[in-house]
């Protein structure tokens, strides 16, 4: 399935230009998280896909259902997705907007992939070098992976750090 | 007993060896997922630092290359099959624009465009490598074209000359003798130093294997590589194949060396060109092919070039001095029913040197190769011609120019007067001088042997129809009875009065033996 980024991304920005100036990032967030599960959920979807919703009712359900998460400026925002037919796209808007605060906020999830639980002291001595490295403040996820073998596997983003064994014997059989 | 094999202690102290010189730091990468494919384009999700025309690493050995950046995706072609690759796979961005192997251990091989060996002998020692996309030499660093690239054939090196680092196009239907002329050129070049390159793009595997074989007969293929990407081939590597050539015979160019490059043909690369544009969604234009189809076809010929010592030196730092290099092309472009207008055809004629013009009709009157010398050119001309084939071969074109005038006028042969009729006579005979046996080249002096004999008359009382066979004797002739005055003349290629009081001995001496 395609994603939706290019979609999603003109709202995301909307909505995180309007939660920056009211300086309510994490409310904003928590809203679109709720309202994205409620567009993930199978019956939600079924329901926006058929014909005889109407755009009013679409806006409805999802105030209805969100109604202690949403003040007023969410609500239109609802109501803007509903009249333009994107309420599928909450669940790409809300990854949007999670990259937009990460961007602003300086902060990265970085995922270590290891073959055994790395120790409290190391992970914290991993946490400083990336945060040096990348520049930005780091929390770190470690993950087990047994056929990693030994050593790390660390993920930021899009950029991938390979100092694991499996990784150098691959390239030992490249190169030899 | 000698033992040529390597003994298993050489053998592990050579692996100790390349794993010493092994990197075995930690690799940082930047790593995407695929998200769709299709016909052989691959649309991927993250790769935040691919580079335009970057190779990126596939599953399994396979290579891509990045051509739309677009704001959520990266768009890349396939350089081979894809059936392996699946949605959803990593792929690693490699950090290097996509380059080939270059280097003279590339010579006699045959290689795909991506330069793997596809010939069956073994990998190719070469350590060298160069980008596959370059910018041309500047205006300060070339140098105007001045030696002579002998084709060998009597009509293109008498009429439409090509010089070394000239680009000169050859264009006619199917059928016409294009690849003809190219491979002649190529034989032609044995014992000049002249490296050639033939490109065969969107060709069928069966013509690229009988090129090859005529090749090897003539003992051609030593000094030539063969890059292939037959029809069969992604669309992606039709594309780059003339540029993975020209890199390869730019390095014999910056070294100082001559060296020739044919494309076989050109029309087919566009066509790859525009299939791989219009899958990648860039809007079509005229003919649907994409707006920069002029640019693909530019960008190539451009890296043709004569280049002088200064750009030499540069290039070999410092050790290459007083040498220019060049780099000739003979582009093909196939036209339909000979429609010279058409879209790509107009672009790469306003983009060469001259052109040679094949025309069926001729093709079919038995006259090959069948060039129309009223329409080919050659702008460099005799700036680029041996002095000998200068002198010569002028008043071959300005007779054959009259003989065309008068053409229509050949039916009423006896009603004309003196005067036409000698021309008509002339230019009918010198169409016969030029009609050439295919592999079988003539060197400067031969073909200065059989020019002066039509130019000065000999000709004149000899039959139409047997005039070839007139030439084959005279040629025979002097090969056997004059052939230091041959090897003299091949040498200098000067024309003084010496050697024409030898040219008119050698003739007169051979039709009094002619019956």
């Amino acid at each position: 399935m395609m994603k939706m980024t290019t979609i999603a991304r003109p709202y995301a920005a909307a909505a995180f230009e309007v939660a920056v100036t009211h300086n309510a990032l994490s409310r904003w967030q928590e809203a679109l998280s709720a309202a994205a599960q409620v567009a993930e959920d199978s019956a939600v979807t079924q329901l926006l896909c058929n014909p005889a919703m109407t755009k009013k009712q679409c806006a409805d359900l999802f105030l209805d259902v969100l109604a202690p998460v949403l003040d007023e400026k969410m609500q239109h925002f609802i109501r803007l997705l509903a009249e333009n037919g994107r309420l599928s796209a909450l669940p790409d808007i809300l990854e949007r907007f999670k990259q937009y605060r990460a961007e602003q906020e300086k902060t990265i999830t970085v995922d270590v992939f290891s073959a055994v639980r790395l120790e409290e002291e190391y992970q914290q001595k991993l946490t400083l070098s990336l945060t040096k490295r990348l520049g930005k403040q780091v929390s770190l996820q470690n993950k087990i992976d047994p056929t990693v073998l030994g050593g790390v596997f660390i993920q930021a983003g899009d950029t991938v750090i390979d100092g694991t064994v499996r990784g150098k014997l691959a390239r030992m059989v490249e190169f030899l | 007993m000698q033992h040529t094999q390597l003994s298993p202690a050489e053998i592990s102290e050579l692996i100790k060896q390349r794993i010493e010189k092994f990197d075995i730091r930690a690799e940082t990468r930047t790593e995407g997922t695929i998200v769709s494919l299709k016909d052989g384009i691959v649309r991927i999700h993250g790769l935040a630092d691919v580079m335009q025309g970057e190779m990126i690493a596939f599953a399994d050995h396979t290579y891509g290359m990045a051509l739309n950046l677009e704001r959520d995706s990266v768009g890349a072609v396939v350089l081979g099959h894809a059936e392996h690759l699946a949605e959803g796979q990593t792929v690693k961005c490699t950090g290097r624009i996509l380059e080939v192997p270059v280097g003279d251990a590339l010579l006699g091989r045959v290689v795909d465009a991506l330069g793997n060996p596809i010939d069956g002998r073994g990998p190719i020692q070469t350590e060298l490598s160069s980008p596959v996309e370059k910018v041309a030499p500047g205006v300060i660093y070339r140098q105007p074209v001045s030696q002579p690239l002998q084709t060998g054939l009597k009509s293109i090196d008498s009429m439409v000359p090509i010089g070394r680092g000239q680009r000169e196009l050859i264009i006619g239907d199917r059928q016409t003798g294009k690849t003809a002329i190219a491979i002649d050129t190529i034989i032609n070049q044995c014992n000049t130093g002249v490296k050639c390159i033939y490109v065969a793009i969107g060709q069928k595997a069966s013509s690229v294997a009988a090129v090859v074989r005529k090749l090897e007969e003539h003992n051609a293929l030593a000094h030539t590589i063969i890059v292939v990407a037959s029809a069969s081939e992604a669309a992606a590597l039709q594309y780059i194949a003339p540029y993975a050539g020209c890199t390869m015979g730019e390095y014999f160019r910056d070294k100082g060396e001559d060296a020739l490059i044919i494309y076989d043909d050109l029309t087919k690369q566009a066509w790859a060109y525009r299939q791989i544009s219009l899958l990648l969604r860039r809007p079509p234009g005229r003919e649907a092919y994409p707006g920069d189809i002029f640019y693909l076809h530019s960008r190539l010929l451009e890296r043709a070039a004569r280049v002088n010592p200064h750009y030499v030196e540069k290039l070999t730092a410092g050790k290459v001095k007083g040498k220019t290099g060049s780099l000739t092309a003979l582009p093909v472009i196939e036209t339909q029913a000979g429609d010279v207008s058409a879209f790509v055809s107009t672009n790469v004629i306003s983009i060469t040197d001259g052109q040679i013009f094949l025309e069926s009709n001729l093709f079919n009157s038995g006259i090959r190769p069948a060039i129309n010398a009223g329409l080919s050119v050659s702008r460099v001309g005799g700036a680029a011609q041996t002095k000998v084939i200068k002198k010569l071969g002028g008043g071959v074109r300005l007779a054959l120019a009259q003989y065309r005038e008068l053409a229509a006028f050949s039916q009423f042969a006896s009603d004309l007067d003196e005067a036409t009729r000698k021309q008509l006579e002339r230019g009918q005979r010198i169409t016969e001088v030029m009609k050439q046996k295919q592999y079988h080249p003539l060197s400067v002096a031969e073909m200065a042997i059989v020019l002066f004999a039509v130019d000065q008359g000999f000709c004149d009382d000899i039959e139409l129809n047997k005039i070839v066979g007139f030439e084959d004797d005279l040629l025979g002739y002097a090969r056997s009875n004059y052939s230091d005055f041959i090897a003299t003349l091949n040498q200098s290629g000067d024309y003084n009065d010496e050697v024409a009081k030898q040219l008119k001995a050698i003739v007169t001496s051979f039709k009094k033996t002619y019956v």
